[in-house]
């Protein structure tokens, strides 16, 4: 009588403290992803090794900017409904180049820190979602502000050429920066599960590699005799790529569904991954 | 007195390895907690689970009523993982100033809390300096520093004093004990006699099991019936020859040539020390220790 007793009140206990963590962990979660992504982005703009990154890609960009960018725009003629020849170019590299500086900047999400036991420490004080939702989060911000600070580098370059494109190139920039958005969110999604499961940066982006390439090769083999399998082309990140750049401008967004399901699978295998790795 | 730690059936399968073996047990908050045992023996296993860092393979466990690694002992819990490494991007009194606020604290509450764990174990003069310029020994203490951060409740020690100085392991027996008061301190290591000075209770585990007679409260009235003498010259075949006369005396048991434990019968000569001492003074040997009870080496390991 006495351990049924006992066992109710257990059970009584229990119930109250998961009601407890329902209405206290979305709080929690929120305050420790913000930190976390506060603390990610000093890592890259507050700290001497990460603004040599910075200044690093800013001369490479410069690069890119004046002899393809600009060089390309003057070729471009304004079709597909692109109506500044300078963000027409911007598009059509940015499309590539994103994805692949995405690979190098974003693989060591986890991997290092997983390596060194420096999430031991974290898990101690944040969730395994605040610490995976919080490296991916500040890893899509750092890449917008590239993004962001790129694409107004070709819009100013733009706006010099001629003066009356500014509003029409100003919309035109802001289709391409949430096109780049939507674009990276598998891409980074896939690095941040990819992390999870091996111990170095190096590793992270083999892997990428080699699944992006085998993946593409297996069905695109499988589909040559059977057609039908032509539509798992659709769980590769960025596959949609190559239509995307041939598309108008205001048609661009209709894709994005593709990107935006890839994200929300890869996310949650990721988040399954984090839950149940050791550390 | 309350349970702060509960095991039941706790095992963890590596492949075909089985670090740990349906562990059972309970632990009260209080005097610090030894864990010994030999290498390989799952001591860092059952560290890592009840730290949250791993699952377990099967059976229960909870801190505070709560699994490990809820959200709910954010704050209450924190550990000195083994061979765990702070980020080498920032510096230190950066990265536990970030842990404080992950722990609740405003930003000038969480530089002041991160510079307290600091001072605590004597490295203010290096909060600016990055990971990678500070020694071994450094970098453990920055560890145990970050253990410290918001005065938890429950706190595991893997291995704390392995690799520093004698000084500085001092240091850290000195805060353990000091913070004993209010922190209940679970400690892994290889030094007994570390445990001995520092911990009330003991947990050994050998091949993941916990040993029956592993659960033993040092210098209670069980341990009443021993005495460790050590001397500081040897004289075994005299000395022993001399002990024997005690009556009370029931056997001595030589550990090396200067070293003996007596079992003695407590209740007929409950003044034996003070015997033995002063046989010491009349025949003008050198004693180094005297100890009641055998030494925690002794309880755990000797048949």
């Amino acid at each position: 009588m006495g351990e049924k007793l006992d066992l109710l009140q257990a059970v009584a206990r229990s119930k109250k403290t998961v009601e407890h963590d329902m209405l206290s962990s979305p709080v929690q979660f929120l305050r420790s992803t913000w930190l976390i992504i506060r603390f990610e982005f000093s890592r890259v703009f507050l700290s001497a090794r990460g603004w040599m990154s910075l200044f690093t890609f800013g001369l490479i960009w410069y690069l890119l900017l004046n002899y393809l960018v600009l060089n390309i725009a003057t070729l471009v003629v304004q079709d597909l409904g692109w109506p500044v020849p300078e963000l027409t170019s911007y598009w059509r590299v940015a499309l590539y180049l994103f994805p692949v500086l995405c690979l190098v900047i974003t693989a060591n999400q986890t991997c290092s820190d997983r390596r060194r036991g420096t999430l031991r420490f974290l898990v101690l004080r944040a969730d395994r979602d605040s610490i995976f939702f919080g490296r991916f989060i500040s890893q899509m911000l750092i890449q917008m502000v590239l993004v962001v600070a790129t694409a107004a580098t070709a819009l100013i370059a733009a706006v010099m050429h001629d003066g009356s494109v500014m509003w029409v190139a100003l919309g035109s920039t802001a289709i391409i920066v949430t096109n780049l958005f939507i674009v990276l969110i598998p891409i980074t999604a896939m690095m941040s599960l990819l992390s999870l499961t091996v111990n170095s940066t190096r590793q992270v982006m083999v892997l990428a590699l080699l699944i992006w390439a085998s993946a593409s090769a297996i069905i695109q083999g499988i589909s040559h005799y059977f057609p039908f399998f032509e539509v798992f082309e659709l769980i590769i990140p960025g596959r949609q790529l190559s239509d995307l750049s041939d598309l108008p401008q205001a048609e661009t967004l209709s894709l994005a569904y593709i990107p935006l399901l890839q994200g929300l699978a890869l996310l949650l295998a990721g988040r399954l991954v984090m839950q149940r790795a050791s550390l | 007195m309350s349970g702060i730690i509960r095991c039941e059936n706790l095992s963890k399968r590596y492949g075909s390895n089985l670090a740990l073996d349906k562990v059972s047990f309970e632990l009260e908050s209080g005097s610090p907690i030894a864990l010994v045992g030999p290498n390989g023996a799952g001591k860092t296993t059952l560290f890592s689970i009840l730290c949250g860092y791993l699952h377990p393979s099967s059976g229960s466990v909870s801190l505070f009523g709560q699994r490990p690694g809820s959200s709910k002992l954010f704050g209450q819990v924190s550990a000195l993982p083994q061979d765990a490494q702070l980020d080498p991007s920032f510096t230190i009194h950066e990265q536990l100033s970030f842990y404080a606020r992950l722990q609740g604290y405003g930003g000038k509450a969480a530089n002041m809390e991160a510079s307290r764990v600091l001072e605590l174990m004597q490295l203010t003069a290096s909060m600016t300096s990055l990971p990678s310029s500070l020694s071994h020994g450094m970098r453990k203490r920055v560890a145990i520093a970050q253990a410290l951060i918001g005065q938890p409740k429950l706190v595991f020690l893997d291995e704390p004093t392995a690799g520093l100085d004698p000084a500085n392991a001092r240091n850290i027996r000195q805060q353990i004990s000091s913070l004993s008061d209010t922190t209940t301190f679970v400690i892994s290591s290889h030094n007994l006699e570390e445990l001995e000075r520092l911990c009330d209770t003991v947990l050994l585990l050998e091949r993941g099991q916990l040993q029956q007679q592993s659960q033993v409260k040092v210098n209670t009235k069980t341990e009443w019936d021993f005495l460790t003498v050590l001397m500081n010259d040897p004289q075994t075949q005299e000395l022993q020859a001399t002990l024997q006369r005690f009556a009370s005396v029931e056997s001595i048991a030589s550990k090396n040539k200067n070293e003996f434990v007596l079992k003695y019968n407590h209740e007929q000569a409950p003044d034996l020390d003070q015997q033995l001492l002063k046989m010491f003074s009349e025949k003008g040997w050198s004693y180094r220790q005297l100890t009641r009870g055998k030494t925690l080496e002794d309880q755990l390991f000797s048949s």
